[in-house]
């Protein structure tokens, strides 16, 4: 199980960088990533959450005890 | 109703900034919740925070706040270059990477909230006819985004509900913290972290 939940979260990454790399090359009708982030990071709100996700995420996995002992 | 400028406006129209906040400050508020249940509470209490501090902003009553100018780029890089150093180099949970991170988190919130002026480089706005693209492009990150998420909580919750079987159920951070030991690893981390990160506020600040 524990095997199938590792490569769950491994397709979830990599169909990020599908996504990422198809939009780069305008293929199969998805626009640029970072057009999409131009458009939604106009909003106070989102550009807050995204930057707190980011700066959380440097703070669990490098500061904070991530998993018990 | 009136804006902040005093003038009268519709029903509808004041209340679009809190309905396109809401979804926004929803996914804040369920992330403080999860904190607190994993018994993190300065974590919950930031998301948590942060939630109040975007509805009360949403709702017209907080204070405006000017947009700041477009810092140069030698300086942030030059600042992501020193925190990144000294998040690799010293060891790792430390006073210094908690100095560090105090300090990212100061500089990379406040642009978030203020915005930055946009600069004298061409508009990155929709392309004639590509805003179905970019629906399609937001539906499949937001997919992407929804499953890993339901995912790793999934994994948190049957960890927490058959601890003798928490081994089968890790979640994202059991999977890479052990990893983030070995030095290149961190390396590697910390170095696309703060990419990223520079990314979002260089991406993100125009308003």
């Amino acid at each position: 199980m524990a095997v199938v939940t590792a490569l769950l979260f491994a397709a979830c990454g990599l169909a990020g960088v599908a996504l990422w790399l198809t939009g780069r090359r305008n293929a199969l009708g998805l626009a640029p990533t970072g057009q999409l982030f131009d458009l939604i990071l106009r909003e106070r709100a989102v550009r807050v959450t995204m930057l707190l996700f980011w700066w959380w995420i440097g703070w669990h996995f490098l500061v904070a005890r991530t998993v018990d002992p | 109703m009136s804006d902040r400028s005093g003038q009268r406006v519709g029903t509808k129209t004041a209340y679009r900034p809190v309905l396109r906040s809401a979804p926004w400050i929803a996914i804040l508020v369920l992330t403080a919740v999860v904190q607190f249940v994993r018994t993190a509470p300065v974590d919950g209490a930031v998301f948590g925070l942060l939630a109040v501090a975007l509805l009360i902003d949403a709702l017209g009553a907080g204070p405006r706040v000017a947009a700041l100018s477009r810092p140069g780029l030698v300086p942030v890089l030059t600042a992501g270059l020193a925190a990144a150093l000294v998040l690799i180099l010293t060891p790792r949970h430390g006073v210094a990477d908690g100095i560090v991170l105090v300090g990212v988190g100061v500089v990379a919130l406040v642009p978030a909230w203020a915005g930055v002026r946009p600069g004298r480089e061409k508009s990155r706005g929709p392309q004639p006819g590509g805003t179905r693209a970019l629906r399609r492009t937001a539906i499949l990150w937001a997919g992407v985004a929804v499953t890993t998420c339901l995912w790793e909580l999934t994994s948190f919750v049957l960890g927490r509900m058959l601890p003798e079987q928490k081994a089968q159920h890790p979640a994202i951070s059991d999977l890479i913290d052990p990893a983030l030991d070995q030095f290149w690893f961190r390396a590697v981390f910390v170095v696309g972290w703060i990419a990223l990160g520079i990314a979002l506020l260089a991406r993100g600040g125009r308003r």
